[in-house]
């Protein structure tokens, strides 16, 4: 039975969607279960697998377009069924959409007849007046793992064909990247991401040959692409004749980081206050509770910890400009910068505002986790309401972050360092006292925060630090 | 461990108990000289005399409104009658005094009376001997509903509704009375309002009163050779409801099925399935359903009855329809 | 009955528990005029000799089934009528805390095992109320007190019939005040005395002028002495009259029917003020002494009222109390 493949919405906020790569040409068969293209969301490549046997038909956008979620993008049919008044119906729901159509040739005439009777809706999930069957458990399975049911396409095996949990935890494995263990290992070593790679295994597995394949065609691609104007054997140079190292596209994740990032700068006038932290009383306490108990906690949790604290002192710091208004958050949805394979990644905790220290330990090193690993679901790192980013292991001394838009602040931590600091003794003399010191940095968006807020905002959360015991009750 | 019918355990129950308090009075139709209809009270009035078992004549509205005057003045009377559909003779007595004097009072006076009376279809006894009324005494505030499955749970609920300062409807099931059941020496009284598991699942949960939850497992084992894995809630008592327990096996399953021998029309079963998709809508991976006599009255002829009652086998192919 | 049988004493305590019941169902009618009461009330209004009789021949032990008209049975085993009057306003202070008002006022602690707003719901239960006597062993007894339409239900003849079968010490006094609602007994019943049917029982039934406390009085003596002897159960009719319809919002016009002053004929014989005459007439007390006694009740109703009117209605929360001793609803 033919059927209209849609741009799938994986996330709850994406509203357009890029087709990276067909993986199928028209003509091709294609089987139940095989990734059919590759879509980047805004921070993920993620492949999108058939979901009926059949014979692609029409691929009605090009690698590289950007359309909407949830417009056709290709038909896919039986080998010998005539989806022509299919394929004219998905172009005409995309050229409504506003997006060119790949196709370029109009497609074969049909007789009027033929076309209504040929012209089936996309096979969506059953429906029911409208309405998607599924039940309230399915459901709610979908929406703890992240999965977006707009426009989905689910076969369901539930009451009277209706989705149920197993359909949802069917598709959430489906859609999983699935890879041997050797080819995962190959991957990793090599900086090769799984997300890229094409399975030929059993429903599409990825085999250690897919990942050969991959570096083998990673390889070639630079040679191919490359913009030089000579070569010499191995070495490369540009057309000035500088050697190249490596040619890298701007492009992916890498891009939309860097369009995010000078996007903020640009139009969001940043402004900057450094505070000195003088964090004795803080590793000491730390120690205290670290002997405690099992769960370790870190540094970054109990700044963390301040922040949010801080945050619910001068809620104007947890805020977003939304159009033209701005939001003020009672949701402290704290983000933590993490190094991730594919660039830094801000994962962030949620109504993180009620937590302890050891709560948002707990809560945060999964994320931690899954971001090094680039698992990181796309509600695990949209949503946040103000970020931290902690150098302090790289041993920086000092260092300005760019706001994460659409917040409208960040802080920087930096190291820790032992430092000569002059230190006022009970009897009121002075003395120097060497003392474990770390800057701390705040940087705003001076469209919406005043320089005396910052300022208020910074400096609570070095007294915070100051006095460990008030972020511990 | 011994052997012993469900009749005997429920007269066992009677006997330990009168023993233990002499307040237990006990009134009914047929009770005393002969030891009862279904043989449920053998021996108790030679054991303890004809004031304390009394033979009663058939008012049933005036001796369960004789319960209630002797639960309002010390005594811890049990009533009982032959039949459930008695119950709707004696509903005055049962509905608008037993169970509402304790609220009207402002909680002056309680009444810890029992009821027992026998439920269940299969005897040919047709449309005014064959009810099982535990549903439509649910719907009235200000009474205990038990509805036991086996000998065993029977005796210890019995022992628990008699002491209960609440007035209590036991519903014993006509069909069980001669079967055999091991039973141990000693079976303790068993708390109000705590459903069993009588048997765990995954995959659907059988939520059964009655001689349903016998029905229910027996129609499990047939399943699990199937690969269905059924969890069977014995409710034990309808009033007070466990919902926490249905809510935590319906939390894991996803599919829930209500089997109760009431009419299906405003029973048990609905009352269920809304309270679980009260709280845990989210959970539930299909409907809710339910395994009950239809809306029909009982019917004489075998050829008619049998059809109708709820069965191991109804509940085995509801099962099935959750899973194609 | 002749006054200078009784003691000084007892005749006053006659007198004041008549007088209280008059001026208490007065005060009733008075709430629901003004709009202070919700619902309706039965009134017992001209039925006091009934009540006053029959519990004068009771002990502090003993047991009574009450009916929709009951305050004057409250009041006449010495009810606190405060807390009465606030049951009657729906008040938290109330006997039932509000939960029953006028139809439902318990009192255990008088031995009262509630006032029944089904007829005869509570004869059954008295019944019961003389088993557990009989079983125990004690010489208490229980009374039922029941209006003439409830020797039509089925309870009736299911109690006296196990009462008389087992002699329990159970006294049934029939308040026969001629109407159920707007129906005349004498239409719906082929007997004009209820107490005949006794003799369907083989156990004794009389009929006395119930506007008369001490006729009442002796009946119920002679009974209680019967029951407590375990002799069996007793009919008493007491042919009586109430003022007021059903309840306080019951014109009556029905009454007419028969006679256009049937309601004013018994009122001459108002059990209240000719008990109040025959004791000045038979100078047994003085005007001073009674006028203070009255005084005296008055005193008490006036308080009574205050009280209801004054006290808080009950939170809300309170309607999901009471339902159970013991677990959850």
């Amino acid at each position: 039975m033919a059927e209209i493949i849609i741009m799938p919405k994986l996330g709850f906020n994406m509203n357009e969607g890029k087709l990276v790569q067909w993986y199928k040409n028209e003509g091709n068969t294609v089987s139940k279960g095989e990734p059919l293209f590759s879509v980047e969301t805004d921070k993920t490549n993620m492949d999108i697998e058939a979901t009926e046997n059949g014979v692609v038909k029409k691929l009605l956008i090009r690698e590289g377009d950007k359309i909407p979620v949830t417009l056709p993008i290709a038909v896919v049919g039986g080998a010998d069924e005539d989806v022509s008044a299919l394929i004219e119906d998905a172009i005409g729901q995309l050229s409504g959409g506003g997006a060119a159509p790949a196709a370029e040739e109009e497609p074969a005439a049909a007789p009027a007849e033929a076309k209504k009777a040929e012209a089936k809706p996309a096979a969506a999930p059953k429906t029911e007046g409208g309405r998607m069957k599924i039940t309230p458990r399915a459901r709610r399975v979908a929406a703890e793992n992240g999965l977006s049911l707009e426009g989905i396409q689910i076969e369901g095996t539930g009451w009277d064909g209706g989705i149920c949990e197993q359909d949802i935890l069917d598709y959430l494995e489906s859609t999983a990247i699935k890879a041997t263990p050797v080819a995962q290992a190959m991957a990793k070593a090599e900086g090769i991401e799984l997300e890229t790679v094409t399975g030929t295994g059993i429903n599409g597995k990825i085999m250690k040959e897919d990942v050969e394949k991959a570096l083998a065609a990673k390889a070639k691609a630079p040679a191919a692409e490359a913009a030089c104007t000579c070569q010499e054997g191995e070495k490369k140079f540009s057309p000035d004749g500088k050697e190249i190292l490596e040619e890298v596209p701007y492009a992916g994740v890498r891009k939309v980081i860097g369009d995010r990032l000078s996007e903020s700068k640009f139009t969001a006038p940043h402004l900057y206050f450094t505070q000195k932290v003088n964090l004795e009383k803080l590793l000491e306490i730390r120690k205290q509770v670290n002997g405690a108990q099992e769960k370790k906690t870190s540094v970054t949790d109990y700044i963390a910890k301040a922040t949010i604290i801080a945050l619910q002192k001068y809620p104007d710091m947890n805020a977003s400009l939304v159009g033209e208004t701005i939001v003020k958050y009672k949701s402290v949805n704290l983000g933590i910068a993490v190094a991730s394979p594919t660039g830094l990644i801000v994962p962030n905790i949620k109504d993180s505002q009620n937590l302890s220290v050891v709560e948002i330990s707990k809560a945060s090193s999964p994320l931690f986790e899954k971001a090094r690993e680039g698992k990181l679901a796309i509600d695990e790192y949209t949503g946040g309401t103000f970020t931290i980013s902690n150098l302090g292991m790289f041993g920086i001394e000092n260092f300005t972050a760019i706001i994460n838009p659409p917040e409208v602040g960040i802080l920087s931590i930096s190291s820790t360092k032992d430092e000569p600091v002059v230190v006022t003794k009970e009897d009121g003399t002075k003395e120097i006292a060497i003392k474990p010191m770390m800057n701390i940095q705040v940087s705003v968006d001076h469209r919406i925060i005043d320089g005396l807020l910052a300022a208020q905002f910074v400096t609570e959360i070095k007294t915070l630090l100051e006095n460990p015991i008030s972020l511990l009750v | 461990m011994k052997e012993i019918t469900y009749a005997q355990a429920i007269c066992e129950a009677l006997d330990e108990e009168m023993e233990r308090d002499e307040n237990i009075v006990m009134l009914g139709e047929d009770i005393g000289f002969i030891g009862g209809n279904f043989k449920t009270t053998v021996g108790l009035m030679e054991k303890y005399g004809d004031l304390r078992v009394k033979d009663t004549p058939i008012s049933e509205q005036g001796f369960v409104g004789m319960g209630v005057g002797m639960a309002l003045t010390g005594l811890r009377p049990v009533v009982e009658l032959m039949f459930s559909d008695f119950l709707l003779v004696a509903a005055d007595q049962v509905i608008n005094q037993m169970a509402k004097i304790r609220y009207m009072s402002g909680g002056q006076a309680n009444v810890p009376m029992t009821i027992r009376c026998p439920i269940g279809a299969g005897r040919s006894s047709a449309a005014q001997h064959s009810q099982s009324m535990q549903a439509m005494v649910a719907q009235f505030p200000g009474c205990k509903i038990v509805v036991p499955s086996t000998a065993q749970e029977a005796k210890g609920l019995l022992k628990t509704a008699i002491r209960d300062d609440d007035p209590v409807i036991f519903f014993e099931h006509k069909m069980e009375y001669n079967k055999k059941y091991q039973l141990d020496d000693i079976v303790e009284p068993i708390p109000l309002g705590k459903a069993r598991i009588a048997r765990e699942g995954k995959d659907i949960t059988i939520v059964a009163t009655s001689s349903m939850v016998m029905k229910s497992e027996e129609a499990a084992e047939k399943l699990a050779k199937e690969g269905i894995d059924c969890e069977v809630i014995d409710l034990r008592t309808i009033v007070p409801l466990d919902k926490e327990t249905i809510i935590e096996s319906v939390k894991k399953t996803g599919k829930l099925i209500v089997a109760d021998e009431a009419h299906e029309r405003c029973g048990i079963g609905a009352e269920i399935a809304a309270a679980v998709a009260d709280d845990i809508f989210y959970y539930l991976d299909a409907p809710c359903g339910r395994v009950n006599n239809p809306n029909v009255p009982l019917p004489f002829s075998p050829a008619l009855e049998f059809p109708l009652i709820p069965s191991a086998d109804k509940v085995y192919e509801k099962v099935k329809t959750y899973f194609k | 009955m002749k006054v200078k049988n009784y003691s000084k004493e007892q005749l006053t305590g006659f007198y004041e528990t008549m007088f209280k019941m008059r001026r208490f169902e007065e005060e009733t009618f008075e709430f629901y005029k003004k709009g202070m009461m919700a619902g309706l009330a039965h009134l017992y209004l001209g039925e006091e000799a009934v009540a006053t009789g029959v519990c004068a021949a009771l002990k502090e032990d003993d047991y009574i089934g009450s009916t929709h008209r009951g305050h004057g049975h409250l009041v006449a085993r010495g009810a606190e009528i405060d807390r009465m009057m606030a049951e009657i306003l729906g008040k938290e202070t109330g006997y039932s805390n509000g939960k029953g008002g006028s139809m439902h006022i318990m009192a255990m602690d008088k031995g009262i095992l509630g006032a029944n707003g089904i007829v005869g719901g509570e004869i059954p239960i008295a019944t019961g109320a003389a088993y557990t006597i009989k079983y125990k062993g004690t010489d208490q007894v229980a009374v039922s007190f029941m209006g003439d339409s409830a020797t039509n239900e089925g309870t009736f003849h299911e109690s006296i019939n196990m009462a008389a079968a087992w002699d329990l010490p159970c006294v049934y006094v029939i308040e026969n005040n001629l109407y159920g609602i707007s129906v005349d007994i004498r239409d719906v019943t082929n007997t004009p005395d209820l107490a005949v049917r006794a003799k369907a029982y083989d156990i004794p039934g009389v009929v006395v002028d119930g506007m008369n406390v001490l006729e009442v009085f002796e009946a119920a003596k002679k009974a209680v002495k019967r029951a407590r002897e375990g002799k069996g159960p007793t009919i008493i009719e007491c042919k009586t009259y109430r003022w007021q319809g059903h309840h306080v919002g019951d014109p009556a016009t029905y009454r007419k029917r028969r006679s256009e002053t049937e309601k004013e004929d018994w009122m001459a014989r108002c059990p209240v003020t000719n008990l109040r005459k025959e004791l000045l007439e038979a100078e047994i007390v003085t005007e001073e002494e009674i006028t203070a006694l009255e005084a005296r009740v008055e005193e008490e109703i006036q308080a009574a009222v205050k009280f209801a009117a004054d006290s808080p209605y009950p939170e809300a929360e309170e309607a999901f109390t009471d339902v159970f001793q013991q677990g959850t609803l």
